[in-house]
């Protein structure tokens, strides 16, 4: 019964020495099965005694990744964690195999990666420098070629200025300052800078000129400049060249000029004035390059590549590198912290409080013994039973399967269930593929995803291994299948092949003709024998009838209206077996009873109404047919009324056990609407009366130990009798009655607008046959003629996009989440409180899982 | 009818900006802050909250200085990406929102250059939501050539209209040429003349909803900057003949606000703080406001214990952001998240300060921060 109802909590003290606090809780943390209580949640975490390992490992967390980012650059490979277990094993052993106390092995790693961190950085400066020099080397050797294209060969001749003077240049082309060169000197600014600083740099030199400068650029090749402190990102560069008039460097342009280039961090050179000390340069630089290319391969083949292959030095397991083993047990060991936190520190000791779900204190006794065992001389915790503090109930804990999983989730989402109550995930289970098969009831469709349900489950561990896309869709296979499976069979309920039905075992019509010469052209068909039934689902030849949509549509909208009704009748019945389990019997005998009878005398009746209707043989009276509706409608407006035409009999005794219904129904509401509130009511005077002053003695209590506190806790415990004040149950009886108002409210017009919910069990799979029909119309049906041709390609091509998109997507979508809300809206609200809150198992397991998968970059 | 359409193009920006509204600190996490005993206490307390990423690659024993740049940088980056999603109108105003910044910063630098301070260091001083690329080029500024700087530099920038301005109207005052121009005073009016154009361009180019929200808030700001001129220039020592205090308190006071023109007459020749008091009393709260305020003439015996005008002032702005932030559909919002986030900033940068100076629990310095939303409560 796990499933049923949540496992049964017992609430333990757990005691453990600080000295073998780490030891205890390693032990406790590998069993899986202890939620830890927080003792005081408004404490920030910063706060407590753990605190700094907490921090420490966090501090390696990030030198780990700091790591992995240059392993990374140097393209090495990291094997990520694939079986978590295995290394949660593999821990122990290496713990075990160690002569010192265990939690110091955190110290030994944390010194290791410290190293390795110190050694990287030191070595990647030591490229980086390098990168940056041979940056250098790149933009000078740019400078001088780009600059030879841009001021041209003749820059080298002998310059045999005669004066200096202004010369105005603006507008003037290159060469026509070279022939001013003759008669004027000319100053060069020779420099590299950033493509993006270009054009301000270009105004700012225009302005402070005043014009009166020629400046030029040229683009550095993008491949070359890398900058290797952002990730090698390439920086694009480009060479300029301006030459302004001037004489000597007193000059205050050159002083001015001097200043923007330093403001824009531009690296400037200077030109060689005449060819061969620039051949000589250009000679100079190419060596150097080469250089420090060879020192670039050598550093980073003696230091960097030794430092990077962290697995050759430390490896122990062959499965992960050591360096995602390394962060797993940090991960691991974060974890043990933050949960030996929830423990208050009292001396030497740590008292902790923990919930356990049944039978699972034997295996804590058995961990604790263990501790003893395993690491002589270390005093081992204790387990006590004790009574629950504080006002919170106890987690909700179920333990799930690969199937249950995926329902329960649904659930889940909706809210926790609450601790022993009757969880909705065990129905939802069978319930949830139904419903979601009766809207996407098709034999094709359905068995396409009935396939796709089964390559799941078939191929599961192959996908699970691979790197595809279904791997995502693995965790819901289950469910997958039993959707695909429900669709299909439902789909023969209806008999509806992709809008065609399917003639499988005959059918019980044959064409015939009619003797009436007025409609003697039409199409009529004629039952083959009396007795005939089609065996399974709808006969096929409703196919070929003109009222083909008005009886499907009669015929499913019944079928929705009596699924739910049923639906919501057993969801109503859990409400009872709730009450009668939780022992509170108000509750069962003036809200689950008269609700029962409430719902069976009026949407009950109509079901019958519909199943009646459906054994009376009409055929030659159709015209006699009552409709279901309007007698439903009779019902309220004129209930002791002849019902006429009746469905049995002369309608007399059909008018007085409606009567009989309506007022059953009537006299319920103000049984579900008083008791309740009354009595909760007098028993809250009761329990005031016993106890008056106990309650404000308790306050008063707390507000003077409050005002005894110290400054700095006084916020925290305000907030903790703002909690407990919370809690009590002592509520005004306009607010019970005013809830019970609601609550019958609600529930009377829920009954009504809830079974008009389920029509959407119809109205999807009306939608779904038209929609399928359309397509098979539009793109298929042309082609029957022309047997193989060109369109009935094409229309094939459109018609099985569209399955695919529009049917096997969109529409499957469609119907999850309306099955989804008739069971979180129709179903659930008939019993599910829905306020509990989730058991945290403490498991290394599943934290490290979560750690282990590489992130998305 | 603007309100119908405020969506449309501004909904994202608005709802992002809605969504920051859950990273302020709250009281009880002031208060958490204040029980911090040291700096590396207080950075560990900041990495639980919003200002985690930014603060994580640092020592713990962070400068304040640093701490600040840290914080304002995380503030820029918001605004920067709220900046990117906006659209239309939207981004000009935030624009201008950030001009004020870009005044502090040219200032600064100014300032910095003059006291010979290193350009590497007033580059990393600046503030983050005031950078532009020419800032770098300040540096060409050679003594107190302001135009020249104006000319080669300031002129392509946003802030060089007002530059240009105020050149204009400190260069045509011959009296002026020959003074030393102190960088507050180029501060206080390159901030007054971008209020009254950020005034203007409110009026002019928002939608109602949004200029019904802002201009009650600018002319507040406006009136602030008033009162704090007319009181600082109370018994300023540079400005010994009454005829230099009114000249110089005209040019500095916006001609914006509630208080001009009516009340222009009186504050100006306001000599005492009660005359300041008087001057101000016919606008809203005002004359409460300056009821506490310590007499500017006794400014020798201030201490960290004296709550200042700037104090007061700033309380009562921040309750009026906060009401602007709870506003719909108005530009108000991305003001008021601004200077709201700016409060809080400069309150985590006041308790570290207190901090790492060690004061005793009971100084009354520990009450002097002002924390956002917390007016809307009571």
């Amino acid at each position: 019964m796990n499933f049923f109802r949540s496992q049964t909590m017992g609430y333990y003290k757990l005691i453990i020495p600080r000295e073998s606090a780490w030891n205890v809780m390693n032990e406790l943390a590998e069993l899986d099965c202890i939620h830890f209580v927080d003792y005081d949640p408004t404490l920030p975490m910063i706060n407590r005694p753990f605190a700094n390992y907490i921090k420490r490992c966090d501090d390696l967390l990030v030198k780990l990744s700091l790591i992995e980012h240059e392993m990374k650059k140097y393209q090495k490979k990291i094997t990520y964690c694939k079986d978590v277990n295995f290394l949660i094993k593999n821990f122990k052993q290496l713990i075990k195999e160690r002569s010192k106390a265990s939690h110091t092995y955190l110290d030994e790693i944390e010194n290791d990666i410290d190293k390795k961190h110190q050694q990287l950085i030191e070595q990647s400066t030591n490229m980086e420098n390098l990168h940056e020099r041979r940056n250098k080397l790149i933009e000078h050797k740019s400078v001088l070629l780009k600059g030879e294209a841009l001021l041209g060969q003749s820059f080298f001749q002998p310059a045999n200025y005669v004066a200096e003077g202004y010369v105005n240049l603006q507008g003037k082309e290159l060469d026509d300052i070279k022939i001013l060169q003759g008669s004027v000197k000319f100053n060069y600014l020779v420099g590299v800078i950033n493509k993006e600083d270009q054009i301000r740099f270009k105004r700012i030199i225009f302005r402070i000129t005043k014009g009166n400068a020629w400046m030029n650029t040229m683009d550095i090749e993008s491949d070359q400049i890398v900058d290797t402190k952002n990730d090698d990102a390439k920086i694009i560069k480009s060479v300029f060249v301006v030459v302004y008039p001037g004489g000597g460097g007193s000059n205050v342009i050159t002083n001015k000029l001097n200043k923007i280039c330093e403001s824009f961090q531009v690296a400037k050179y200077t030109f060689p004035e005449n060819n061969m000390v620039f051949q000589e340069k250009l000679r100079q630089i190419e060596t150097e390059l080469v250089e420090t290319r060879n020192v670039h391969i050598l550093i980073y083949i003696l230091q960097l590549k030794p430092t990077l292959m962290i697995s050759k030095e430390f490896i122990k397991t062959p499965i992960v590198h050591k360096l995602e083993e390394l962060k797993l047990f940090l991960v691991k060991e974060k974890y043990l912290y933050t949960q030996l936190n929830y423990l208050r520190v009292q001396g030497s000791v740590l008292y902790g409080s923990i919930w356990l779900p049944q039978g699972a204190d034997i295996k804590v006794d058995q961990a604790l013994r263990e501790v003893q065992t395993n690491y002589e001389g270390l005093p081992t915790g204790q387990l006590q039973i004790s009574p629950p503090e504080g006002t919170r109930p106890p987690p909700t804990y179920f333990e799930t399967n690969e199937i249950t999983w995926g329902f329960q989730e649904i659930v889940n989402t909706y809210g926790m269930p609450r601790y022993k109550e009757i969880n909705p995930g065990l129905f939802t289970v069978m319930t949830f593929p139904f419903l979601f098969g009766v809207m996407f009831a098709d034999i094709g469709h359905g068995f396409c995803l009935l396939l796709l349900g089964i390559y799941l489950c078939v191929y599961n561990k192959e996908i699970k291994e691979s790197d595809s896309l279904m791997k995502h869709a693995l965790i819901v296979r289950h469910m997958v299948l039993m959707m695909g499976f429900w669709a299909f069979y439902n789909g023969w309920i209806y008999n509806d092949f992709m809008s065609v039905p399917i003639n499988l075992f005959g059918s019980c019509y044959e064409p015939g003709t009619v003797d009436d010469p007025i409609h003697k052209d039409e199409q009529v068909w004629v039952q083959k024998d009396e007795s005939c039934v089609y065996p399974f689902g709808i006969d096929p030849v409703w196919m070929c009838v003109p009222n083909e949509l008005t009886f499907m549509n009669s015929y499913k909208m019944k079928l929705a209206v009596i699924i739910g009704v049923i639906h919501m009748t057993f969801g109503i019945i859990l409400k009872g077996i709730n009450a009668i389990y939780f022992k509170n019997w108000i509750d069962f005998i003036f809200e689950f009873i008269p609700q029962i009878i409430f719902f069976t005398c009026t949407f009950g009746w109509m079901d019958f109404l519909i199943i009646y209707k459906w054994f009376v043989n009409w055929t030659g009276k159709t015209d006699q047919a009552p409709s279901v509706i309007t007698l439903m409608i009779n019902m309220i407006l004129a209930p002791a009324k002849t019902v006429d035409p009746p469905l049995w009999g002369d309608g007399q005794s059909e008018a007085s056990t409606q009567t009989a219904m309506l007022l059953i129904a009537l006299f319920c509401i103000p049984i579900i609407l008083l008791p309740k509130p009354l009595i909760l009511n007098s028993q809250n005077k009761k329990h005031q009366a016993q106890g008056p002053n106990g309650l404000a003695d308790e306050k008063k209590e707390l507000y003077q130990k409050i005002n005894e506190d110290s400054e700095g806790t006084q916020e925290n415990s305000e907030i903790h009798t703002e909690q407990s004040g919370g809690g009590g149950h002592h509520e005004e009886f306009g607010d019970i009655f005013v809830h019970q108002v609601i609550e019958t409210i609600e529930f009377v017009l829920g009954s009504i607008s809830n079974t008009a919910s389920y029509l959407r069990l119809w109205a999807l799979s009306l939608a779904h046959g038209q929609l399928a029909e359309v397509f098979f119309q539009m793109c298929l049906n042309g082609g029957y003629s022309y047997a193989i041709n060109f369109q009935l390609l094409i229309g094939y091509t459109i018609f099985s996009m569209a399955t695919f998109g529009v049917l096997m997507m969109m529409d499957v979508m469609e119907c999850f989440l309306h099955a989804l809300r008739l069971h979180w809206v129709e179903f659930q609200n008939k019993f599910f409180k829905a306020d509990g809150y989730a058991f945290e198992k403490c498991s290394y397991a599943k934290v490290m899982q979560d750690n282990a998968v590489p992130k998305e970059e | 009818m603007d309100l119908c359409v405020f969506g449309v193009d501004d909904g994202y920006a608005e709802a992002i900006i809605r969504g920051l509204r859950a990273s302020f600190l709250t009281e009880a996490q002031y208060q958490q802050m204040k029980n911090c005993a040291s700096i590396p206490e207080l950075k560990s307390f900041l990495e639980e909250t919003d200002y985690q990423n930014c603060l994580q690659a640092d020592n713990p024993q962070i400068p304040t200085s640093i701490l600040r740049q840290r914080l304002k940088k995380k503030l820029a980056d918001e605004f920067e990406y709220i900046e990117a999603q906006s659209t239309g109108t939207l981004t000009k105003y935030l624009f201008h929102l950030r001009c004020r910044f870009m005044i502090d910063n040219v200032v600064n630098m100014i300032e910095g250059l003059k006291n010979k301070i290193d350009i590497e260091i007033l580059l990393s001083n600046i503030d983050p939501l005031g950078w532009f690329p020419e800032i770098k080029n300040i540096k060409v500024l050679e003594g107190d050539d302001y135009s020249s700087l104006y000319r080669d530099v300031l002129i392509d920038t946003p802030i060089g209209v007002y530059f240009m301005k105020f050149l204009e109207e400190t260069l045509n005052d011959i009296q002026n040429l020959f003074r030393e121009m102190k960088p507050e005073y180029i501060r206080t009016s390159l901030k007054k003349m971008w209020l009254e154009d950020f005034y203007l361009f409110c009026e002019q180019e928002l939608m109602p909803t949004s200029q019904e929200a802002l201009l009650e808030l600018l002319k507040f700001e406006a009136d602030f900057k008033t009162v704090q001129v007319i009181y600082n220039s109370i018994g300023n020592r540079d400005l010994n003949t009454a005829a230099k205090i009114i000249t110089t308190r005209k040019q500095l006071c916006p001609t914006i606000g509630n208080l001009y023109p009516d009340c222009e007459k009186l504050y100006l020749q306001a000599m005492t703080l009660d005359a300041l008091r008087e001057a101000v009393k016919g606008c809203d709260n005002y004359r409460d406001l300056l009821k506490d305020a310590p007499d500017p003439l006794k400014r020798e015996e201030f201490n960290v214990q004296t709550k200042t005008l700037d104090d007061i002032m700033y309380d009562d702005e921040c309750r009026r952001y906060a009401l602007a932030f709870d506003g719909q559909g108005s530009y108000g919002v991305f003001y008021s998240y601004l200077k709201l986030k700016e409060q809080e900033i400069r309150n985590i940068i006041w308790l570290a300060e207190m901090i790492s100076r060690k004061l005793a629990k009971n100084h009354p310095g520990w009450k002097k921060i002002i924390i956002p939303f917390s007016h809307l409560g009571k």
